[in-house]
């Protein structure tokens, strides 16, 4: 049943999503091919020509659009989906209440990391078009350099490889933090949006509490002292700390989600 | 065995009692009508039929199996709302129906949708109200299920589109179904049950064959619900 | 066809009654393949258990006959039918008689209208209508539930 929730939810994302994703890397080749033409002239007041102006205002438009409306139909798919009205059609096919959180942030999950290789993408392919070899060659060790620092020296696959996995799990946390705090809104009569507003900012804050109690930030300075009892050469502390920080907040929201929609459903 | 069942089944919702101590048992191959005014449980108790809800005490099996994933298959709920998501076809909804449910019946859909003249390239947000009520009846009874449970299936339906889903339900009588038809409009669906069951405020205060009642009270079910509903 | 059911009575009483009513008057002619329950059930917008119970009893009765490969039919029989008609007819006349009692008749002064109205009708040239208000078959006393 996962598979066939998850088809469908792809589907629905994707119709909203995806012509987005396109738009966005055309405005972005605009802007860059423009930037390029324009690197002729060498002066500013070159580029202030009117088709300067639209190809900026679009791309960076298109970025804030793209984030926004993936913010929204985030909340919205399962909101509208499995709280609202269609409630009653997903709760009455024979699937379990599992399989269909985890259809909602699979699918969140993929249509988000579909849009930042896109993003990327747009990215590696703006800074082609822009600039000479020398610059892109300068561009690229300094995402290398970056990367090191953040999980250790070792193989570039190594490293894309863990950067990835804190990427996809920290999307998986905030995913989950923001199901949890719609499933705690949908228990109340009233104002189900306002509560879930607070859930949220609740959840927020006693994670924020809880990275400063002392015995947390304890463990987090002995993982990331060099010294560290998690450290040796194929291990960085910061790797450690947010995949576990990660770990635990999907399991606990998820859990959360999970008793609230399949214990205390009451749709209406 | 019952294909309905329900054992001191009791809901509340905080001080308000739902359903008190409900007893209930159906068998398969009758159209029951679970009757009642607004309030009186009977959504409430189609809710727990379909897991929507937990009892707070008591039982309900559905051919034997407590409301879950596995009950859900034989189970065809049509609910008294606008419950597809509006910017699927029909011929989507039709896939997506039959990719879940095994007992469904593209055929029987087709053939009803085709007799109403609903293109299956019509989105549902543009249909009007009338026509979506149809479509959501005609997806929910062409599905083969052991039983059906139908909320106010003829609530605010116009008289021509209540006789066509009244001879929908006939025609899809089957000897090993149960149809459960609850609603608070009597004289419109009496013709068409095989049993009444009266629910007022939670309880079950009668459950007889709607002939037995017209031959022992000489009124109809209609007549004699008001009765017992008099305010 | 038109299918219409009363309150007070069963439904599948009224089922037989206008299922006697349709063989006696020939839209059910003898011999002939009587519909699947089924069928009827959806034309009369009634449950199909309803009308197989009609019919079961319409079987009991002898007017309607299983055969095992072809279903129902009605009977050919002359004598059952000749017996149905005359059924059928006491119970309108029946009605009759009970409504011209209302009206402070003797059994005799009924005999006596009757035959002069029948004169009248004759001398009179008309013809006699087929129907009462629209509504061939029923009478009022079988609607009401009464016996005589």
């Amino acid at each position: 049943m996962l598979g066939k929730l998850l088809k469908y939810e792809l589907k629905a994302m994707g119709r909203i999503i995806l012509p987005l994703y396109l738009v966005l890397i055309l405005a972005s080749a605009l802007f860059a091919v423009n930037i390029k033409l324009n690197d002729k002239t060498q002066s500013l007041s070159g580029f202030m020509n009117i088709i300067s102006i639209v190809t900026t205002i679009l791309f960076v438009a298109c970025i804030f659009v793209v984030v926004i409306v993936m913010f929204f139909l985030v909340v919205q798919r399962f909101y509208k989906n499995l709280l609202g009205q269609e409630g009653y059609l997903m709760f009455t096919l024979p699937a379990s209440t599992l399989s269909h959180i985890l259809s909602k942030l699979l699918s969140s999950l993929i249509w988000i990391v579909i849009g930042l290789f896109a993003g990327c993408s747009a990215g590696f392919l703006m800074v082609a078009i822009i600039s000479d070899m020398k610059t892109f060659n300068e561009f690229i060790s300094e995402i290398m350099w970056n990367l090191d620092s953040l999980v250790g020296s070792g193989s570039i696959v190594k490293q894309l490889g863990m950067a990835v996995v804190i990427l996809i799990l920290g999307i998986m946390k905030s995913l989950s933090e923001i199901y949890a705090s719609m499933a705690v809104g949908h228990q109340f009569n009233n104002h189900r949006g306002l509560w879930s507003i607070l859930a949220y900012i609740g959840f927020s804050l006693i994670e924020l509490g809880i990275s400063y109690l002392p015995f947390v930030k304890k463990i987090t300075v002995q993982l990331t002292e060099q010294g560290g009892f998690l450290y040796n050469e194929q291990f960085h502390g910061t790797f450690a700390i947010a995949v576990l920080f990660s770990l635990i907040g999907i399991l606990i929201y998820g859990a959360i989600t999970w008793r609230l929609l399949d214990r205390r459903l009451n749709l209406e | 065995m019952s294909i309905f069942a329900c054992q001191n089944l009791t809901k509340r919702y905080g001080k308000l009692t739902a359903l008190d101590n409900i007893d209930l048992e159906l068998e398969s191959g009758r159209i029951v009508g679970l009757l009642g005014p607004n309030g009186s449980g009977k959504t409430t108790l189609i809710k727990l039929a379909n897991r929507l809800l937990q009892p707070t005490s008591g039982s309900i099996l559905i051919d034997g199996k407590a409301p879950g994933v596995e009950s859900k298959k034989n189970i065809a709920y049509l609910p008294d709302k606008e419950y597809l998501p509006d910017w699927m076809n029909t011929r989507q909804l039709m896939h997506f129906y039959g990719d879940f449910y095994e007992d469904f019946d593209p055929q029987r859909a087709t053939v009803m949708l085709a007799s109403l003249d609903i293109p299956s390239d019509m989105v549902l947000k543009k249909m009007s109200k009338g026509t979506k009520e149809k479509v959501q009846l005609i997806l929910t009874m062409s599905r083969r299920a052991k039983v059906y449970l139908l909320d106010e299936p003829i609530a605010g339906v116009d008289p021509a589109a209540r006789d066509y889903i009244l001879r929908t339900i006939i025609q899809n009588y089957e000897e090993n179904s149960l149809v459960l038809i609850s609603t608070h409009l009597i004289a419109d669906v009496e013709s068409v049950l095989d049993e009444a069951v009266f629910l007022k405020q939670g309880h079950i205060v009668l459950h007889k064959p709607a002939d037995e009642i017209r031959t022992e009270t000489g009124k109809s079910v209609d007549e004699y619900f008001r009765e017992v509903f008099r305010c | 066809m038109e299918w219409e059911f009363k309150s007070g009575a069963p439904i599948y009483q009224q089922i037989v009654l206008a299922v006697k009513f349709r063989i006696a008057n020939g839209t059910y002619p003898p011999g002939s393949k009587f519909p699947a329950v089924r069928e009827l059930a959806l034309e009369a917008g009634v449950n199909p258990n309803t009308m197989q119970r009609a019919l079961a009893e319409l079987e009991r009765e002898g007017l309607l006959m299983t055969v095992r490969t072809s279903g129902r039919l009605v009977t050919g029989n002359e004598e059952r039918l000749r017996m149905l008609r005359m059924e059928l007819g006491n119970s309108f006349i029946g009605d009759m008689f009970v409504n011209l009692r209302r009206l402070g008749l003797s059994d005799e002064e009924i005999v006596e209208a009757v035959r002069s109205w029948r004169q009248e009708a004759a001398d009179r040239g008309k013809s006699l209508p087929d129907e009462i208000d629209g509504q061939a078959g029923t009478p009022a006393s079988v609607k009401e539930g009464q016996n005589i």
